[in-house]
């Protein structure tokens, strides 16, 4: 069984998670919580904390641009989020602002690459943000989420009002996040980033706005396995569309 | 006990509300009562005859049930912790313990009753005029007055309940589930608005609940049931009842309470479909228990099965009396007499009420009512003219007295958006002009009585409000008249007794002579007569007040009621509770990655800001050594405290450096990259608010840090004003990015040098105010040599999720060298040893650096930083107290303490901002603003310490601990 304390990176959530039944397991240079949950809460209401997740935000009146030249897929639409090609986001929050959220996978390569890579004398005008550390990353998934966010949050995140890959920078339990719908597996799906020093305040305001609706603290595992499901079920109409019939 | 069905109508058609196979138990001043589930107390009450209330707010006169709504006061009681519960409304629970209010001895036998013996001595405005000669008599009166005043009681000892809120969004909001906000509804969801109703009571229908569709029972019932079907049949229409809208509030934004949440509501377009309030008919007695409006008696029968009595008269000017009389008859009450102050009864209802035998008294009204706690008779006068009588009585024995005399469009919400109200003689009431755009009135609440004129513009109404709330073209509002709304409101229903007791408002016992007394005094307006005569202030909310005073200041003023204008509606509409309003408290806290190690170590957390920090470490029963060990610690091997709560900003560009240079008063332009430097930020005023260090980390980029309570400000300050300079520069918070220690002390070294690292931590490879990026036992980090506590120290900040990794690596390695964790306490104190100032401690809001002995950190060749021009002509002007240390040369002296004055010539001329009893040094010391002409070393002067003692101080150079600065810099 992992440690997650035998890591240099921690979730700021470790302890809490541990006392909620957590199990560990080893992703890249940290350890990500696994909760059992019965397989029903991911469709009622089922809350997770994917911050030892990789996540990287860039910043700057040259960030769109900077963006494609690193063939990330993005517009500069602000408040809209861009799935990209294998899983992961970029959430556009400003003309010159982007927050890239990687996949289920955990793997970082591609945003340590994009990070190893930028040189301030590049005179892109974009400038990168340690987000793995400024905000705390949480994904709240069910058909209930919206009813939960209505108890903490003043934006109106109802399914057919909030579109899927739509943005939210709003006061959630009176503290500064960033709510993207992404849904998965045809579940109504939220990430929300939070500053990380408050993410166990935050933590205690979503599962006591999920108690009404029975929602549950859940694990990493369990929300990969639906969106590696639906990455293969995308995947394969992706093939159906472009082989001849 | 009493039965539970000594009153109860066993007969279909009566206690929809109720389950009479589920029988409950509650009690009332200690007696057990019964009831069934679905009762609230008072028809559960009322049902096994207990009429008899409460006692009112100023002569204690005995009340029943008046509405049956909760619009009232009369049936305020006290629920178990819960004050003034409103008995009419209040849902019965089995074991519920209710209390009645407001009495000395029993409600039945109250001996505070005898102050209606002195009411002649308690006029109108009384207290205004009273207790306060002679002078200082007030507190002797003001204790008995508190005791006999007020309502229900506070329970200091009540265990605290969840409450929250919820925010809903909808297109169009429906206030009121009666036939025309039903109708509403239906139209604005039909015309594919996402459409919420809300009703506040439990059941939908509204009146058809209890009333009478022209003249049917079955038709309202029908009606109902029809209503009901197709709302629930549209998916895009929400319904909740039992909830009340509160306030309408500009911008669309509502608040309604259900239980014990607030929902704040995002509406587009509004309808208000309220209903209207009935108005009591005045007349001497018009009081007592029994006597209520015909409505309550009807909920009574309809929704609880409850009889209000056994013989009663009815007093009307409409229909709806008449209705209430064969509901009455229907339910197997004996109507003695139904008492018309029209000339001709209305046809149709009258006819139908005649048919049953019951006598018809036309143009008269009840004049006086007899009876102890209960109504036992009434007398009945021909009406001669408006308010006047013929004065001969005919008296009726009854024990129930049901008025239908007129009505009050329910027009508070319309009036919290911005409505007009205004009184419109051709029908006797009030009704809403000006409607603010998204918001539209319909039923009675518009006025609009009849049948299909309520269906017509209700219909009317929703349709054109799901037009605009989806943008779509909507047909202009029309009024639509009603010819039923001139017959159903009598004009002047007063009739004022020589006796008196003929109640205006029952929430404050105010009688026709308080109103005709406020006019005398002076008071004519009718925002003056509001607040001299109270009218309107108690928990009715002038609902059944203010019209008849409106009508009493007419007669007696001579002006036009249209003239007069109304009191003003303010929200909530009903009474909500701090609780509400609280909701589930939503208090952020900020933990640093290193928290749970500090709760591990025996930490004592203090709040600073929104952070959580370690004041010290050890048990909360002796601080002082605990503190004192820290402080020896670092001044002797070494101790770590955690920083990660200083504020950090990136500033990032080909414009940092410049950016940097006019944010803060030094320069900053050829700061060597690699080096660090103390930074202050004056704002426009010149005036301090923070300090930090700026490091240099490359050409373009600069790590500044900020206070841990500035640094939000620091920020929208950078952003507001780049904004405008628009300089080739980005600007990053990234406070909680970024852990931070603060490795100090003489082995310091030592201790970082014992960790893999790339960077040299060598004094010459690595000197003071140097700064290094690097890794530390492979995790990045940016360090900075500073010396804030006055030791060799090393700012180690790294990424937060890497914080509790330092610490550990830290702790480890310091473990051979006596490494001490100190706190906030421990700084507080080497700081000050060492002289340095704590903005928002030593610096107050109006504090500029000449003040504060800082020009040294004021570039006097810059051309421009924020706050430059004013801190210059501060200087030109001249400054009136400077910032000196201090110290206290008897050591066996008290020990100032922050905020102490400073006193010369009996004067205060200066305070204390920072005073320790240094452990290092064994004396006080400190920092206080002095006049600048007692500001030179070895000046003496006084402080005035705890108890008025005066300490002798005396103003020494700072810093007070290694003035060379020696030790941090090795």
């Amino acid at each position: 069984m992992t440690d997650p304390a035998s890591h240099l990176r921690r979730s700021p959530l470790r302890r809490a998670l541990e006392t909620a039944g957590a199990t560990w397991r080893d992703l890249g240079d940290t350890a990500i919580a696994d909760i059992a949950a019965p397989a029903s809460a991911i469709q009622t209401l089922a809350i997770a904390d994917l911050s030892p997740l990789p996540r990287l935000g860039f910043k700057g009146r040259g960030t769109i641009d900077a963006m494609k030249k690193r063939g990330v897929i993005v517009e500069a639409t602000p408040n809209k989020a861009f799935r990209q090609p294998g899983g992961g986001l970029c959430l556009v929050l400003a003309p010159g602002e982007v927050i890239l959220l990687s996949n289920m996978t955990g793997n970082g390569a591609k945003l340590d690459e994009m990070h190893d890579g930028w040189k301030l004398d590049d005179a892109e005008r974009t400038y990168p943000l340690l987000r793995n550390d400024s905000h705390a990353w949480f994904r709240i998934v069910g058909a209930k989420s919206p009813a939960m966010f209505a108890k903490i949050c003043g934006v109106d995140l109802r399914a057919d009002k909030f579109n899927d890959l739509s943005i939210a920078q709003t006061s959630v339990a009176k503290l500064s996040a960033i709510i993207v719908r992404a849904d998965i597996g045809g579940l109504v799906a939220f990430h929300v980033l939070a500053d990380s020093a408050s993410a166990l305040y935050f933590l205690d305001c979503l599962r006591d706005a999920a108690q009404e609706f029975g929602g549950q603290l859940t694990g990493h595992k369990m929300l990969q396995d639906v969106e590696t499901h639906e990455e293969t079920r995308r995947h394969r109409i992706g093939q159906a569309a472009i082989e001849p019939t | 006990m009493s039965s539970p069905s000594s009153s109860r109508i066993d007969k279909p058609g009566f206690g929809l509300l109720i389950d009479r196979t589920k029988p409950l138990t509650f009690s009332f001043d200690k007696r057990i009562f019964n009831g069934y589930q679905g009762d609230v107390i008072a028809s559960a009450l009322y049902a096994q005859g207990q009429t008899l209330l409460s006692r009112s707010f100023k002569y204690h006169r005995p009340r029943g049930a008046l509405t049956m709504a909760g619009h009232d006061a009369n049936t305020l009681v006290q629920v178990a912790e819960e004050p003034n519960a409103r008995a009419d409304r209040y849902v019965l629970s089995n074991g519920l313990a209710v209390k009645s209010l407001n009495w000395l001895g029993s409600l039945e036998n109250d001996l505070y009753s005898a102050m209606g013996l002195f009411s002649r001595f308690l006029p109108v405005g009384f207290y205004y005029k009273t207790f306060y000669w002679p002078n200082g008599v007030w507190k002797y009166f003001e204790t008995p007055i508190r005791v006999m005043a007020g309502l229900g009681k506070l329970e200091p000892r009540a265990q605290h309940k969840y409450y929250d809120k919820e925010y809903l969004f909808t297109d169009v909001l429906v206030v009121g589930g009666g036939p025309a906000g039903l109708e509403a509804a239906i139209a604005a969801a039909e015309g594919g608005a996402d459409t919420l109703l809300i009703e506040e009571w439990a059941q939908l229908g509204g009146s058809l609940l209890h009333g009478r569709l022209g003249g049917s029972r079955d038709a309202a019932d029908a009606r109902r049931a029809e209503l009901i079907s197709k709302a629930r049949s549209l998916t895009n229409l929400r319904v909740m009842t039992s909830t009340t809208v509160s306030g309408l509030f500009s911008d669309n934004w509502a608040a309604a309470i259900s239980c014990n949440r607030l929902y704040k509501i995002r509406t587009k377009q509004t309808i208000v479909a309220a209903g209207s309030f009935d108005q009591p008919l005045v007349f001497h007695n018009n009081d007592k228990p029994g006597i209520m409006f015909a409505d309550a008696a009807q909920r009574l029968m309809r929704l609880y099965g409850v009889k209000p009595g056994s013989r009663a008269v009815v007093a009307t000017s409409n229909r709806f009396g008449y209705e209430a009389a064969l509901d009455l008859l229907d339910a197997g009450v004996d109507v003695a007499a139904i008492v018309d102050l029209n000339t001709a009864s209305d046809g149709t209802a009258a006819g139908a009420v005649r048919a049953r035998g019951v006598r018809i008294i036309s143009n008269s009204t009840l004049f006086e009512a007899k009876g102890g706690n209960r109504v036992e008779s009434i007398g009945v006068s021909k009406i001669t003219g408006t308010g006047q009588t013929s004065g001969t009585l005919d008296w009726i024995s009854c024990d129930l007295v049901v008025m239908s005399v007129g009505f009050a469009p329910a027009l508070n919400l319309a009036s919290h958006a911005g409505a007009k109200v205004v009184y419109d003689d051709t029908i006797n009431m009030h009704r809403a002009k000006a409607l603010p755009e998204g918001l539209a009135v319909t039923g009675t609440a518009a006025n609009i009585w009849s049948e299909d004129a309520v269906r017509a513009d209700a219909r009317a109404a929703g349709t054109r409000a799901a037009a605009l709330a989806q943008g779509k073209p909507a047909p202009d509002a029309t009024a639509i008249g009603d010819a039923e709304a001139t017959v159903v409101t009598h004009p002047y229903p007063i009739f004022k007794s020589a006796k008196g007791k003929d109640f205006i408002d029952f929430d404050e016992d105010l009688q026709v002579k308080d109103i005709v007394n406020t006019i005398k005094d002076g008071y004519d307006d009718i925002q003056l007569v509001k607040r001299y005569s109270t009218a309107g202030f108690g928990p009715s909310q002038g609902r059944h007040t203010n019209l008849n005073t409106i009508r009493i200041v007419g007669k007696e003023t001579g002006k036009a009621l249209e003239k007069i204008g109304t009191t003003t509606y303010r929200p909530p509409l009903v009474p909500e509770k701090f609780a509400h309003m609280a909701g589930r408290a939503f208090e952020p806290v900020r933990l640093t990655a290193m928290h749970g190690r500090h709760v591990e170590l025996g930490a004592q957390m203090m709040p600073a800001g929104l952070w959580m920090r370690p004041a010290y470490y050890g048990d909360r029963g002796n601080p002082a050594k605990s503190i004192a060990a820290e402080v020896k610690a670092v001044r002797e091997n070494a101790g770590i405290i955690d920083v990660s709560t200083l504020g950090g900003l990136d500033i990032r560009g080909p414009d940092a450096a410049a950016f940097v240079d006019r944010m803060y008063t030094w320069t900053y332009e050829k700061q060597p990259v690699g080096r660090a430097r103390y930074v202050v930020m004056t704002d426009m005023s010149g005036v301090i608010i923070d300090d930090g260090v700026a490091c240099r980390l490359h050409d373009r980029h600069f790590y500044v840090t900020a206070t841990t309570s500035a640094v939000d400000q620091v920020y929208r300050a950078m952003t507001w004003f780049n904004a405008q300079w628009k300089m080739d520069v980005d600007v990053a918070n990234v406070t909680a990015a970024y852990a931070g220690v603060n490795l100090a002390g003489p082995k310091a070294r030592e201790i970082v040098q014992k960790l893999d690292s790339n960077i040299d931590f060598s004094k010459d490879a690595f000197p003071y105010m140097g700064v290094r990026t690097g890794q530390i036992a492979g995790i990045p980090v940016r360090i900075l040599r500073v010396g804030f506590v006055g030791e060799a120290g090393y700012e180690i900040h790294c990424p937060s999720g890497m914080g509790e990794a330092l610490w550990d690596k830290l702790m480890e390695a310091g473990q051979p060298f006596g490494l001490k964790p100190f706190g906030v306490e421990a700084q507080r104190i080497l700081r000050l040893e060492k002289g340095h100032v704590i903005v928002g401690q030593d610096t107050d809001g109006l504090t500029n650096p000449h003040e504060a002995n800082m020009e040294w950190v004021l570039a006097k060749k810059k051309p421009f930083y924020v706050g430059k021009r004013s801190i210059d002509m501060l200087a030109a002007k001249g400054i009136t107290r400077k910032l000196v240390g201090f110290s206290v040369p008897n050591s066996s002296a008290p020990v100032p303490k922050d905020c102490h004055l400073v006193i010369r010539n009996s004067q205060i001329v200066g305070r204390i901002t920072s005073v320790v009893k240094s452990p290092t040094l064994g004396k006080s010391v400190g920092l206080a603003y002095l006049p600048p002409d007692m500001c030179e070393t070895g000046q003496r002067f006084q402080i005035r310490s705890d108890n008025g003692v005066l300490v002798d101080a005396e103003v020494v150079p700072i810093p007070f601990y290694d003035p060379d600065n020696k030790r941090q810099e090795i």
